[in-house]
């Protein structure tokens, strides 16, 4: 018997048939069913559209059958005189239709569009069999390492040892620039092994692929590019085949173009080999590889995870100098793209999701209530001439339906726009594109959510009228038709459901504040050093360009002194990494300094800086002097660090004419003197801290640096210095694309887009939910004024005051405001310890935040019921009382 | 009970179950390969759910117009849940039927210019 979620699934489908036909004939259905299911074409897409289908199929056939077998009484032989029944019964109140269709609409919109992001960020690899497809690294659990390289050697070993992959392949990426013809463009760019296109089973759509041996170092050079790319800089030229660019300054053959939209192994354009000889190398040098392969058919992923296991402690104990304590990771490739914590605040964000959709089905509840009160009598005589109570109920619950039909397209036209909207908005503002298999858009599975919250929003918001209309006392409601609401018990439970509403949306609105709050202290933050007014860009220069060291300085040298001399800059520097980015990590021992072998030299962060670094950004040193043009390279090798280094290494002591030395104790590098000490830069990253903030910097000529990023800084709007830095670079070295042109603020702000989609579906969840609780209060309120009608007619004809009645109407409506923002402020109090629990980050609690929520929601709320009891308080108690 | 009024009386067969005594004219089958045979022929036009499928299948078998029989000798799946089926003499009688109904009816067409010319 089959196992998986989807027969079990079709199983209990089955169940609607009668139990002699089950008998009979499931056993063999379920057989069919599971050589359909494996015979299915690949794609998800098409497994759910058939899952949908064949249990669609068997619920309804299933109920056909039975109610065949009951006699011959075909079910839903009512269903249409019902539905036109609920169409008319809605037609009447065109306003309340739109409203609760407007409410569930928005109900139904916020979840899916969340469903839309999460699921299109967890879709497979678009390729054949993409799930099949694992990705591998290394970790080192002993020291708390994830994410490592692999050696081309460890890369070969694996290939020859294992047995759970069809095949494997490698690549490591890097920036590619294009030039020839035109003028230069950088491209992201992957380095693959020759057989990377065959183990994704991926054929060019022009050309062909790599071939084998030509990622070997003495090979032709050649080329693939991507679909866009084709399109973008050879105008879609199918005789781009064969012809001859330089990437990297090198010319090169294009040999192929891959299929649109594919992007492998994220969001690159050209693909080059991987010329590497691992002959040439000792174990573990070389570039640091990334692997993948495709899992065996009959392989599981915990089957390869134990096999690569295995294979890894081998290999650390043949070479211990190298792979002690790494172990291979084997995961699904594109769960390798994602971060465990993003997961959580995924599945909360999910779940407020669903709350505005609760919020929007007890607002329609609402509605349905007061209707159904109005409609007691109507109901009670079909009830009294022999209506089952099951018709009853199943007539209003059809008229939920359709609201919920309607909430359904309106929602998914609402989602349709949202997603185009924030897809747009992402592309735009990332440094880094989505990953190319990252698809955001409404299809099936999307279709198959909204499916099933339609489902419960119908429920949710049609089971408690339906129910207690088909509980009501028909006698009595017959002689007096007032007593409706009071013997439905409504009111008490719609002030419940309203109670509900300001509790949950009281609850959103305080995190979105807070989210809010966060983003407006990010977006303001200052960080000791200019970030407003500082243009950056970088440029790369590679090899076959600017080939030796010395190119490399001088073209350094010259365009810091080129854009020193331009009119409208104030001040330049170059810089490996800027303030606020993170830097990379090398280990430094100070001089005379021991350390304990088994822990090794502590790391520090590490900087390579063009002269006046420090006066560029406005910094003054805490001690000693910035870096200038006497630091040659010839000259002392010279350090500035910074703070938290000096305290890390120097503790108590002033390090200035200390001396370090940078990088592991077997190697070679010189012993730097300590020159100055800088305050901390953010170079563990300005937003996101990583750790480690002791840093060092260097000179950029006592370095050798091939990436460096330009900082610029004039007088009016720094993006007007954006043509400045291009004309001097390309006046330097024409081949060289410049990138990366933003403010430092942005520069330093990439990692905000998360918080920022996050914060703005927070901040829209609220509005959303703030909206619907506070028309859900109106209708509440008028709804309970109007009931009371009569009453209010009669202590008015008995004298009472107008002011009285509005208070009377009023003091009833407040007080359930008072209690939702109450419960609303716990309830977001008990959520963030329970995020905080979970381990995401959360914010400390801000009073004034949750001050400003409550009274907007409060100042807002008066309005909702003070409408409704000003107006029953101009009641004419004549009218009032011959209304019935 | 295989009398020709018998099999009049089953005229004219839904869709379904004349595409489902069309499969089983090849011989015997499996349901699977019923269906698999029925989406195949029509282009995939007409793919009946699992659930449609059996539920034809036993309403064939209670009328008599096809049987359930022993697996062949070289289903080796070993799968002991399915079953197969094949056509009884009344099946057979009634598709002939059908089939001779429908050409009366697309001789008629013909005749009146509605059908596609024989190449």
């Amino acid at each position: 018997m089959e196992r998986g979620p989807a027969h079990r699934l079709f199983r209990v489908c089955l169940r609607c048939y009668p139990r002699a036909f089950r008998r009979e004939e499931g056993p063999d259905m379920e057989a069919t069913f599971g050589l359909r299911l494996r015979s299915l074409p690949d794609g998800r897409a098409r497994r759910w559209t058939f899952l949908a289908r064949e249990c669609l199929g068997a619920v309804l056939g299933g109920l056909g059958t039975r109610a065949r077998h009951a006699g011959g009484r075909v079910p839903f032989a009512g269903f249409r005189r019902d539905l036109l029944h609920a169409r008319r019964a809605l037609a009447r109140r065109p306003w309340v239709a739109a409203h609760a269709t407007m409410a569930l609409g928005l109900g139904i919109a916020l979840p899916t569009v969340l469903f839309c992001f999460a699921y299109g960020a967890l879709r497979p690899l678009p390729v054949p069999d993409g799930h099949r497809i694992v990705h591998l690294e290394h970790a080192n659990p002993a020291q708390g390492l994830e994410e490592l390289d692999v050696s081309i050697h460890d890369y070969l070993d694996w290939g020859s040892a294992q047995s759970a992959l069809q095949d494997m392949a490698a690549f490591y990426r890097g920036t590619v620039n294009l030039s020839g013809g035109d003028r230069p463009e950088r491209y992201f760019g992957a380095f693959v092994t020759a057989n990377a296109l065959d183990v994704l089973e991926v054929r060019p759509a022009l050309g062909r692929g790599f071939l084998t041996g030509e990622d070997h170092p003495a090979a032709e050079r050649v080329a693939l590019v991507s679909h866009a790319v084709w399109r973008s800089r050879f105008n879609a030229r199918p005789d781009v085949v064969g012809s001859v660019v330089r990437v990297n300054g090198i010319p090169t053959t294009v040999v192929g173009v891959l299929p649109e939209g594919f992007g492998f192994p994220y969001w690159d354009d050209v693909w080059l080999p991987l010329r590497i000889d691992a002959a040439d190398l000792d174990r573990g040098e070389g570039p640091g590889l990334e692997v993948f392969g495709r899992l065996r058919d009959e392989v599981t992923l915990t089957q390869a995870q134990a096999e690569f296991r295995g294979i890894g402690s081998r290999l650390a104990s043949r070479w211990p100098d190298t792979n002690r304590g790494l172990v291979p990771v084997v995961e699904e490739y594109t769960a390798s793209y994602h971060e465990q914590d993003s997961d959580v605040a995924l599945v909360f964000l999910l779940l407020t999701g669903l709350a505005v959709l609760l919020i929007a089905s007890f607002n329609v509840t609402n509605l349905l209530l007061a209707r159904a009160v109005s409609r007691t009598r109507d109901l009670a005589i079909r009830v009294a001439v022999g209506a089952s109570r099951r018709r009853v109920v199943a007539s209003l619950l059809y008229e939920t339906s359709l609201i919920a039909l309607g909430g359904a397209v309106l929602g998914t036209l609402m989602t349709v726009v949202a997603v185009a909207v924030i897809h747009r908005l992402i592309v735009d503002a990332a440094t880094y594109p989505p990953p190319f298999w990252m698809e955001f858009k409404v299809d099936a599975p999307i279709l198959l959510f909204v499916l099933v919250l339609t489902a419960v929003g119908t429920l949710a918001s049609g089971l408690i009228p339906a129910l207690k209309v088909s509980r009501v006392d028909v006698h009595g409601l017959l002689q007096d038709a007032s007593r409706g609401a009071t013997s439905l018990g409504i009111s008490r439970v719609s002030r419940v459901l309203v109670l509900g509403e300001l509790t949950v949306s009281v609850m959103l609105l305080v995190a979105a504040g807070h989210v809010m709050e966060e983003l407006h202290s990010v977006r303001k933050a200052d960080y000791g050093y200019p970030v407003d007014e500082v243009l950056t860009a970088r440029v790369g220069l590679f090899d076959a360009v600017v080939p030796d060291r010395e190119g490399r300085l001088s073209f350094y040298r010259d365009l810091q002194g080129r854009l020193g001399d331009r009119s409208e800059v104030v001040s330049v520097a170059l810089a490996t990494t800027l303030p606020g980015q993170t830097a990379p990590t090398v280990t430094v021992r100070a001089e005379g300094a021991s350390y304990p072998r088994a822990v090794g030299a502590p790391p520090a962060r590490v900087a390579s800086v063009s002269p006046a670094f420090f006066r560029a950004f406005d910094v003054v040193l805490d001690a000693g002097r910035d870096f200038t043009p006497a630091d040659e390279a010839d000259a002392m090798p010279v350090a500035i660090v910074n703070r938290s280094f000096a305290e890390r290494f120097f503790p108590g002591e002033d390090p200035v004419g200390r001396r370090i030395r940078l990088g592991a104790s077997d190697e070679e590098t010189p012993w730097r003197t300590v020159v100055g000490v800088a305050p901390d830069l953010n170079m563990d990253g300005a937003l996101e801290p990583e750790g480690t903030p002791q840093g060092v910097y260097v000179p950029i000529v006592q370095s050798d640096a091939h990436f460096v990023s330009i900082a610029v800084r004039g007088r009016g709007d720094p993006m007007a210095l954006a043509p400045a830095i291009r004309e001097e670079v390309l006046a330097l070295q024409e081949d060289t694309p410049v990138y990366f042109v933003r403010t430092l603020r942005d520069a330093v702000n990439t990692n905000l887009l998360d918080t920022l989609l996050g914060g703005g579906l927070f901040v829209s969840f609220g509005a959303a939910a703030f909206f619907l609780a506070v028309v859900g209060l109106y209708g509440v309120t008028a709804f309970l004024a109007s009931r009371r009608r009569r009453e209010v007619g009669v202590r008015m004809a008995l004298g009472a005051r107008s002011s009285a009645v509005l208070g009377l109407v009023f003091r009833r409506g407040y007080r359930q405001v008072v209690l939702g923002l109450a419960a609303g402020v716990l309830l977001a109090a008990l959520a963030r310890e329970g995020m905080r629990g979970l381990g995401a980050g959360v914010t400390d609690w801000n009073l004034g935040v949750t001050l400003v929520v409550c009274g907007v929601l409060g100042v807002t709320s008066l309005a909702a019921v003070l409408i409704p009891a000003w107006r029953s308080s101009r009641v004419d108690p004549v009218l009032a009382l011959q209304s019935d | 009970m295989s009398t020709p009024s018998g099999a009049e009386a089953f005229l004219p067969l839904a869709e379904l179950s004349f595409q489902i005594l069309l499969a089983l004219g090849r011989g015997r089958a499996h349901g699977y390969a019923v269906g698999k045979e029925i989406e195949e022929r029509t282009d995939g036009r007409l793919n009946p759910t699992t659930g449609s499928l059996y539920q034809a299948l036993r309403r064939l078998r209670e009328r008599g117009l096809i049987v359930e029989t022993e697996a062949p000798s070289d289903d080796d799946a070993g799968d002991a849940r399915r079953r197969y089926f094949t056509l009884t003499p009344l099946g057979r009688e009634v598709m002939a039927r059908e089939v001779s109904r429908l050409e009366g009816l697309i001789a008629v067409a013909r005749e009146r210019a509605l059908a596609p010319k024989r190449a």
